[in-house]
């Protein structure tokens, strides 16, 4: 049976392509490390009866087509989850910086423009009209 | 009609007070009656036509808990009298008069406003007067009547006040001088607004009103309200022009969204 | 007049469908029968297919108290049993050979967006392999269908209340139309938040807990005054829990300043916990009845549907049908907890509708989940 890969294409960075490596752990697991419960409600006294079932073996002793199948997608799982996370952080961090600019030269434009503001309202009115 | 409520209110008016029956919404039975509360002359008839009067009763609803039931009942019969109360005191604006409120019973008492349209088209609200003119849908009394409902919703808003519920049926025609004249009547859900919304949606609800009744001519008919409401404002030099403009754009958003907000489910 | 016969079934006799909804945090399968009969070829009885239920399978993702349901927790409830549900449903159903199915349905939305996704991943897997085709359906729609399916309203106002939603419904013109809705806050999360500051159980379901607690109270004729928030048809819920939760919170840090908790002069506590429950229920379905009655009203309307999580309230109810009594010939439909709850069998029957009607999803990439899902975007095909 051939093995899923997954590959994540976006505008902002290169493909990447996620492939089973069943050299590693979370690739012979169908209890995922990203896709437990919340810690919050375990925190609160959950008891986790949602829990994926263990991978079943056949008579000789071997793991399930499907089973295999649920590892492989467990551990891809994990890999895409924590990419993804971290991806997130990125843009988290891109728009703080952008934002911060946003600011700082919005800070400095009014400082230069100081003085000139008008907040009397029936004058804003009036004029945008004539503009109108 | 329930009869239990007509026993209400007749046990409450006594006997004499004798009372008509005229509608039943939701929330508040109206009556007509003859006998003027408090000034005797007044029950005489003025000429040949017997002069008449409202009645409008909220009764109780049993299905809510009477403490709730009190406090709505005073609080809804109290707004709704001193929002007529205010608004015949703004010139131009054409709302029956208050003449007496028992705000404890839920009961109050107005003018009694339209008459009988010709050929028995029903009574003289703004869904019969239309439907009369169904054949001659563009005549030109339509649309003077449609141009002074929208002055009269304009005068309204103008004075920041919406009323809640605009219907054609919530449109009444009086006659003076052999001239239609809308009346706005029942102040039910009215409320003192300064919101652009409100006003907004007032508008669309008429809008919807007219389309839903009137569904062939509502184009024209729409605009010739919408005509009527604008002159109005226009008439308030650059003050009015702005606000003008401001509750035109949110009339617009509330057609576009259909008066309701996509809701997360 | 209206051909519910459009699209035969397979097997000739009858139509089976499945039904998936997971949308918030129960999720359910049903399997529903419809005969095929001439009677439905030429007329309008979309709330009379005669419909058998088959299985109604339900699990429900159930938070510890004073907790809410996240959809990430949610939507792993609903991946980690959606199969055994569905086996479940299938052998409770006697169907063992599920490419006999007609359709199978889902729901597209209104909902929480992941616990929708891990459920139609499902029911795109279950098409592909028993080559049958897919109804996306309208959560809401669901829960009118079943409704009138069930108590045979032909006609009614359907007040739907739920966790996720509060709206007066009334059909017209194929379209089931919204007159009032909240402008905020849902009845059932109204309620939910409250218990979860009141922490009570979550189980078997927050508001159920706050109407047992509601019938406790031994000062009935004393209401604890609450803002009363009607706006024409609409409503709005949120400042009335914020007023309850501070009430509560004054109670349970026996806050004697609070003169509407306690006595000013000899700090005994006037209010209970029970008392405020009482008080928020009175005044929530006052409100919910007096916003029916008027959608009745503006459509000449004598009859009332309840349907959603929230309609299975015994006072709810009892209020609706006193409205009812005081209007000529009003009468009340309300269903069970089987049906008012989401479950699978109202997206059947929904779905199977739609199906009838001819209208399945042509290409998986219509089967795009939506949370945000207005009723009144169905067209109702199936009605005249």
């Amino acid at each position: 049976m051939p093995s899923p890969f997954a590959i994540y294409k976006s505008p902002n960075s290169e493909p990447r392509e996620f492939r089973v490596d069943p050299a590693r752990d979370r690739y012979n697991t169908t209890n995922g490390t990203t896709t437990g419960p919340s810690a919050y409600v375990l925190q609160a006294g959950q008891v986790d009866r949602d829990k994926p079932s263990e991978p079943k073996c056949n008579e000789q002793g071997e793991f399930t087509e499907l089973s295999i199948l649920r590892m492989a997608l467990t551990g891809l799982q994990d890999d895409i989850n924590e990419y993804l996370t971290q991806q997130m952080e990125v843009a988290k961090n891109k728009k703080l910086k952008q934002d911060d600019e946003q600011r700082i030269s919005g800070e400095i434009n009014k400082l230069l423009d100081g003085g000139d503001d008008d907040d009397d309202d029936d004058d804003d009115q009036g004029s945008s009209s004539k503009k109108a | 009609m329930s009869k239990e409520v007509i026993e209400q209110v007749v046990t409450y008016l006594t006997p004499n007070v004798p009372i008509v029956p005229i509608s039943q919404g939701a929330e508040a039975f109206v009556f007509t009656t003859n006998v003027h509360p408090y000034n005797a002359s007044a029950c005489k008839t003025a000429g040949d036509i017997p002069v008449k009067y409202i009645i409008k009763y909220r009764p109780p609803k049993k299905y809510r808990h009477p403490s709730i039931d009190k406090t709505l009942t005073k609080h809804r019969t109290l707004s709704e009298s001193r929002i007529l109360a205010k608004l015949s005191q703004v010139p131009g604006l054409h709302v029956p008069k208050l003449i007496a409120c028992d705000v404890y019973n839920g009961c109050i008492w107005i003018e009694f406003i339209g008459e009988d349209l010709p050929e028995s088209h029903g009574f003289s609200n703004l869904k019969n007067f239309l439907w009369m003119y169904k054949t001659d849908p563009y005549n030109i009394a339509v649309e003077k009547v449609l141009f002074k409902v929208g002055e009269q919703i304009g005068l309204l808003h103008w004075n920041d006040y919406c009323h809640g519920d605009l219907t054609t049926s919530n449109l009444v025609l009086h006659q003076e001088n052999g001239d239609w004249s809308p009346y706005l009547i029942d102040f039910g859900l009215g409320s003192a607004s300064t919101l652009v919304e409100d006003k907004g949606v007032d508008l669309y609800v008429l809008e919807r009103a007219i389309i839903s009744t009137h569904s062939k001519f509502a184009d024209k008919y729409n605009e010739w309200i919408l005509m009527g409401f604008k002159s109005v404002y226009e008439n308030e030099g650059k003050k009015g022009q702005q606000k003008l403009k401001d509750v035109i754009k949110r009339f617009e958003e509330v057609r576009l969204r259909g008066r309701k907000r996509s809701m997360l489910g | 007049m209206v051909n519910l016969n459009s699209v035969p079934p397979k097997n000739g006799q009858c139509y089976l469908a499945l039904g998936l909804e997971g949308s918030a945090n129960k999720l359910g399968v049903g399997i529903i029968k419809h005969p095929f009969l001439s009677k439905h070829e030429n007329s309008d009885l979309s709330h009379y297919c005669e419909m058998e239920i088959l299985s109604n399978i339900r699990d429900t993702y159930v938070t510890p108290p004073g907790e809410g349901f996240l959809p990430r927790d949610t939507a792993r409830h609903h991946r980690n049993w959606v199969v055994r549900l569905v086996r479940r449903a299938l052998q409770e159903a006697n169907v063992s050979d599920p490419s006999q199915l007609d359709t199978i349905c889902f729901t597209k939305g209104p909902g929480m967006g992941a616990p929708l996704h891990s459920v139609v991943i499902l029911a795109r897997t279950l098409s592909i392999m028993w080559d049958v085709p897919l109804v996306g359906v309208n959560h809401c729609v669901g829960h009118i269908e079943m409704g009138r399916e069930i108590t045979k309203a032909e006609n009614p106002v359907v007040l739907y209340v739920s966790g996720g939603n509060t709206q007066v419904i009334a059909y017209s013109e194929n379209c089931y139309r919204i007159f009032g809705e909240t402008l905020d806050i849902a009845i059932g999360n109204c309620l939910d938040r409250f218990a979860r500051t009141l922490k009570i159980p979550n189980e078997p379901s927050p508001g159920f807990n706050i109407e047992q607690l509601a019938k406790k109270s031994l000062n009935k004729q004393d209401l604890v005054e609450l803002p009363y928030t009607v706006k024409g048809m609409d409503l709005s819920m949120s400042g009335i829990l914020g007023y309850v939760d501070s009430l509560a919170k004054d109670l349970f840090n026996k806050n004697t300043k609070n003169k509407i908790l306690f006595d000013p002069k000899t700090g005994e506590q006037l209010v209970t916990v029970e008392d405020i429950c009482y008080s928020l229920q009175e005044n929530l379905f006052a409100m919910l009845v007096e916003i029916t009655e008027r959608a009745m009203a503006h459509v000449n309307s004598n009859q009332v549907l309840i349907v959603g999580g929230v309609g299975c309230n015994v006072r709810l109810q009892e209020m609706m049908a006193t409205m009812c009594r005081d209007r000529s010939n009003g009468q009340v439909h309300a269903t069970d907890e089987r049906f008012c709850i989401d479950n699978g069998v109202m997206i059947a029957q929904a779905g199977l509708l739609q199906f009838r009607m001819g209208n399945v999803v042509k290409d998986l990439s219509e089967t795009v989940v939506t949370q945000k899902f207005r009723t009144d975007e169905v067209y109702v095909a199936w009605r005249e």
